[in-house]
């Protein structure tokens, strides 16, 4: 600080200093863009092929545009007077489950961050467990589980058995740690319990990672296959990704048409979801960040 | 020597004070929801499922025979598709693995700017994750398909380029995989970086730069410490969702050609449903999931030494 | 006040009386089958004109039926294919459904457990002629000499061709037909002739097409087995050595193409519909699919013609799977309710000349001979076929045989293994799974 700037050397300074972040910032826009672009061409095309006549398809599959357009694939897709139901269904279950998982997982994972009780870490371990056997190799005792109990074909046995996720408490614990401790203390002292120390500082400060989670969570109880595939053949409570792919499943043919526009139709809604939620996870970082 | 850690432990519980009594009741108190059905839908299973890898066991539960360990004899002594298929998960893992954290990484750098329209750049990048693999699977068997009936053999060949048979050639099908599994699901690195990106104070920056610190520094120094927490917990995932690897093969391959990219959960499948040999199946579980738990506590010990927890 | 309650409570008495008698009265059945859910276009369809999708054809089916019979309501459940995993569930639960319909070459390892139900007495009892079925077809339902399944259809690998090809390569005669192949060494000079004529392969291959269902029926038309005496498998002989050479060798020149991978397959079904192959060896149920697609004029193929599986060796021999129904209610099922399935089952094979529609070969000699099954597109081209069909070995190893089978020929085909070193390995994995029996 030999010399002071006067005030006209520092607005010109600023200005430079602007243009120059604006030329950034344009030239960031445009290596995303670029990037963006080869992203998005796998998902062009299944937009395209959702509008396009299969016959036009077959002999020319490698097109990026609807053409000739067709709404027919999606005529087909909503003439289901049960696709409304299964969409219900899809979302009562999805909801239920990352709801409820967000909530007894992020209270287990506090636990298992900031209190100290006897065996933590081998309880930890213990849950850990979980995460390393794949579904595949225990969905028959599931199953059986669920059998014996006569609650098959039912909302119970769609939402609870994905409730408890070690992969869940993995995150989530991992996140909790990195919470200032200083913040908890301080609460303590002004005589905060444990329950609302968790309600009032760590959920809130975890609102990015428990919305990362959510959208996981949903988004795998959306697209889930092998479980409801088993689990919930009447159509009452038959969710959309089972009910679609049993309305496009011709035992021999792609169709390519009917099956993206189905895609789509079970698709959409998440991308909503995601945009909304994606505005949530910007700010809830702003509070994180604004707090240090 | 077998009674003493117990006597010890038992003697801790009596050792804690009045607080640290109500402290421990709290935490078991938090964890008691999760714990129970974690026990019913998660753990009973897994032990019900080493039950039946001693058993010579019909999927649909008939013919059931206590055979002891043979099923792991069997595994470990002959049986040459369960050593390929660890290979292939392996060469998948080591694929995918690097390739989903460098690209997520990436990404999250490139989308941690204050820049109109990032949301939109964000939403892009993570779209593919919504996609169930089904479609993954109709889509990406197009894009690298054989001849130049495929996307990416199209574009080759306007360029003068030979088609490439993607997934019909045995050294071409695993990194043809891999580079789907990357589009398809980097999008939740992405996120998971990007929230730590975010975590990290604005100011470390800041005082770096005064010190006359570079990007690279900055990065090397501020940025990658700084993800240090995200960074473990997306490595041990990611292997972990590697080594169980299944249903996206399935779909781009399965398992071809002539079982090259079979992976082990998939095999698991086979020997379980298309063989009803469940007993079996299980055995290949349990022996991976003794595989997966040692790696695991091992990248934990590792990622966890002088944190101080 | 309390007449009021004494008529309420001999109303509900007499409601739910008439609903138990009711519910003694009205059956219902449950039916586990793939083909796909198209309730939405069929629901209320109860007639059959015009129809010649598999689902369509299966739910107007069930819709006359049920309108036929208010007293034994059938309710589908929509399964994955193969049919197997819910199926699966649903018998280790205890839960299984009445009917189900499976593949063939899978009944042995079910009934061998006791999961099926005999048939061969109540299908007499109930009016199905056993004696009806083609010998071919009836081995497909069959088990140590008992009925499991009622064998459906004969989904077999069929030669699709593309007349308009094989003229430019003069291999038409004048009545139109294509002059099909004896003998290798014929197959191999139509094949060049073809190729030299179109620069197009005479026949293309996808998946299973070009490996498992390729060999089987070449090993057949040599004269070789698939099983020995004591039942057990052998594909490691001299018959699979030289079908599997003979595969290769077609590879080696070059006439017909690397075949795609089973995902890839639509590319093969997408090239010959295109014109961009003389040839397709592929199933029965692509017959309606391409019929169609020439009707509406959007494909470069025009003259469509159905020829059966080359018949190259001394003895004929052709793949063929088929859809069977059967009953996964155990050994000691209730007899009533056997028999209530197995007449439903008897509605639908009685109904089956609709069902060859889609292009499926038919299983019983009666329906072969009708004139309504003749008078269907193609029919005579192919009709060699039922008779020349052939089923896996009618073992527990059925299904395993086709999937390891199948995996050990590609490796040969890709030239991942020697064809020598494949049907080692293929005999091996065989004879291990074989030990898992005992």
């Amino acid at each position: 600080m030999e010399s002071v700037p006067s005030i006209n050397q520092l607005g010109a300074q600023q200005a430079e200093r602007e243009k120059q972040q604006t030329r950034r910032n344009l030239a960031i826009t445009a290596a995303m863009s670029i990037f963006a672009f080869v992203w998005l061409i796998p998902i062009a095309w299944t937009l395209a092929l959702s509008f396009r006549p299969e016959d036009s398809i077959t002999a020319n599959l490698t097109l990026l545009l609807p053409l000739p357009f067709t709404a027919e694939n999606y005529d087909f897709v909503f003439s289901s007077s049960r696709i409304p139901r299964w969409f219900l269904n899809s979302l009562i279950v999805a909801s239920l489950r990352t709801f409820l998982q967000l909530m007894i997982c992020s209270l287990a994972a506090y636990s298992f961050a900031r209190v100290k009780f006897p065996f933590r870490q081998t309880v930890f371990y213990f849950v850990l467990i979980g995460l390393m056997v794949p579904g595949q190799a225990t969905f028959i005792p599931v199953y059986l589980l669920f059998s014996n109990l006569k609650l098959l074909n039912s909302f119970p046995a769609l939402i609870v058995p994905g409730i408890a996720s070690p992969f869940a408490v993995f995150l989530l614990v991992q996140f909790f740690k990195g919470i200032p401790i200083e913040l908890e203390e301080a609460a303590r002292l002004d005589g905060a319990s444990r329950i609302g120390v968790y309600w009032r500082i760590f959920l809130p400060l975890s609102t990015p990672v428990l919305t990362a989670l959510a959208i996981f969570t949903f988004l795998g109880a959306w697209n889930e296959y092998l479980w409801p595939l088993v689990a919930a053949t009447d159509p009452e409570v038959m969710t959309i990704t089972i009910g679609l792919t049993n309305l496009t499943a011709t035992t021999y043919t792609a169709n390519y048409g009917e099956t993206m526009a189905a895609a789509w139709t079970a698709g959409l809604p998440i991308v909503g979801f995601f945009f909304v939620f994606q505005k949530r996870i910007i700010s809830g970082i702003q509070i994180s960040s604004g707090i240090k | 020597m077998s009674v003493r850690p117990k006597a010890v432990s038992k003697d801790a519980i009596f050792r804690l004070s009045r607080i640290e009594r109500q402290e421990a009741l709290v935490g078991v108190a938090f964890i008691l929801p999760f714990l129970i059905l974690y026990v019913i839908f998660n753990f009973l299973p897994i032990l019900q499922g080493f039950w039946i890898s001693l058993h010579n066991w019909d999927v649909i539960g008939t013919n059931v025979r206590f055979v002891g360990f043979r099923n792991y004899e069997i595994l470990f002594g002959k049986d040459k598709l369960f050593w390929s298929s660890l290979e292939h998960t392996l060469f998948f893992a080591l694929l995918a693995g690097p390739g989903l954290i460098v690209t997520g990484l990436a990404l999250a750098l490139m989308l941690n700017q204050r820049v109109r329209g990032i949301g939109i750049f964000r939403t892009i990048f993570y779209m593919p994750n919504i996609l169930s693999v089904t479609v993954v699977g109709l889509v990406f068997a197009r894009v690298f398909a054989p001849g130049e009936r495929g996307f990416v053999n199209a574009v080759l060949s306007s360029i003068g380029l030979e088609p490439i048979p993607w997934f019909l050639d045995e050294a071409n099908a695993m990194p043809t995989i891999a580079i789907t599994k990357v589009w398809w699901s980097v999008g939740f690195n992405m996120l998971i970086f990007l929230a730590g990106l975010q975590e990290i104070s604005q100011s470390l920056y800041d005082a770096a730069k005064v010190d006359g610190g570079g990007r690279w520094t900055l990065f090397r120094h501020i940025t990658l410490p700084g993800l240090r927490r995200p960074m473990l917990f997306v490595i041990v995932l990611q292997l972990i969702a590697s080594v169980q690897v299944f249903p996206l093969i399935d779909v781009l391959t399965g398992g071809g050609p002539a079982g090259s990219t079979r992976p082990l959960v998939m095999y698991l499948f086979e020997r379980s449903f298309d063989y009803w040999q469940l007993g079996y199946g299980s055995a290949i579980a349990f022996v991976m999931f003794v595989f997966l738990f040692s790696i695991s506590i091992i990248q934990l010990w590792f990622f966890s030494r002088g944190e101080g927890d | 006040m309390r007449r009021l309650i004494l008529a309420l409570g001999i109303l509900v008495l007499a409601l739910s009386l008439g609903t138990t008698a009711l519910a003694q009265d009205a059956m219902t059945l449950t039916v586990l089958r793939f083909f796909g859910d198209c309730v939405d276009d069929f629901g209320d369809v109860t007639d059959l004109s015009g129809i010649t999708s598999e689902c369509g054809i299966i739910t107007v089916l069930t819709n006359i039926w049920n309108e036929e019979h208010p007293d034994m309501q059938v309710e589908t459940i929509v399964a994955d294919w193969p049919g197997t995993t819910q199926l699966n569930a649903a018998i280790a639960a205890g839960t299984p459904p009445d009917i189900a319909v499976l593949h063939g070459r899978r009944i042995p390892i079910y009934a061998s457990r006791g999961a099926l139900t005999p048939l061969t007495d109540v299908m007499e009892a109930v009016g199905i002629d056993a004696s009806d079925f083609t010998e071919g077809a009836a081995d497909y339902g069959l088990y140590q000499g008992e009925f499991y399944g009622v064998p459906f259809d004969l989904a077999a690998t069929i030669w699709h061709i593309n007349l308009d090809l094989w003229a430019e390569a003069g291999l038409v005669d004048d009545m139109g037909a294509p002059m099909l192949p004896t003998s290798p060494e014929d197959f191999i000079s139509a094949a060049e002739k073809v190729h030299a004529a179109t620069g197009k392969p005479i026949a293309e291959m996808a998946g299973q097409a070009a490996t498992v269902r390729s060999l089987t029926a070449y090993i057949y038309q040599l004269g070789g087995a698939l099983a020995d005496d004591a039942g057990n498998p052998t594909i490691d002989t001299p018959e699979a050595l030289e079908a599997l050479n003979f595969v290769l060798q077609l590879q080696d020149l070059g006439v017909v193409s690397r075949p795609y991978n089973e995902i890839n397959g639509a590319i093969a079904v997408e090239n010959f519909a295109n014109g961009e192959s003389a040839g397709l060896i592929d199933g029965t149920w692509r017959i309606n699919g391409f019929d169609r697609q020439i009707a509406e004029g959007e494909v470069a193929l025009k003259n469509y013609y159905v020829a059966d599986f080359p018949q190259l060796f001394d003895n004929p021999g052709t793949f063929a799977g088929s859809h069977n129904w059967l009953v996964p209610l155990g050994q000691n099922a209730d007899p009533a309710r056997v028999q209530a399935a197995v007449s439903f089952i008897k509605w639908l094979s009685d109904n089956s000349v609709v069902w060859a529609r889609v292009g499926h070969g038919m299983t019983r000699s009666s329906v072969i001979n009708s004139e309504e099954f003749q008078n269907l597109p193609h029919r005579a081209e192919y009709a060699s076929m039922s008779q020349n069909v052939r089923s896996v070995p009618r073992e527990v190893w059925g299904n395993a045989f086709w999937a390891i089978v199948h995996e050990e020929v590609e490796a040969a085909v890709l030239a991942i293994k020697t064809p020598e070193v494949a049907l080692a390995d293929a005999q091996a994995r065989l004879d291990d799974f074989i030990l898992f029996q005992s």
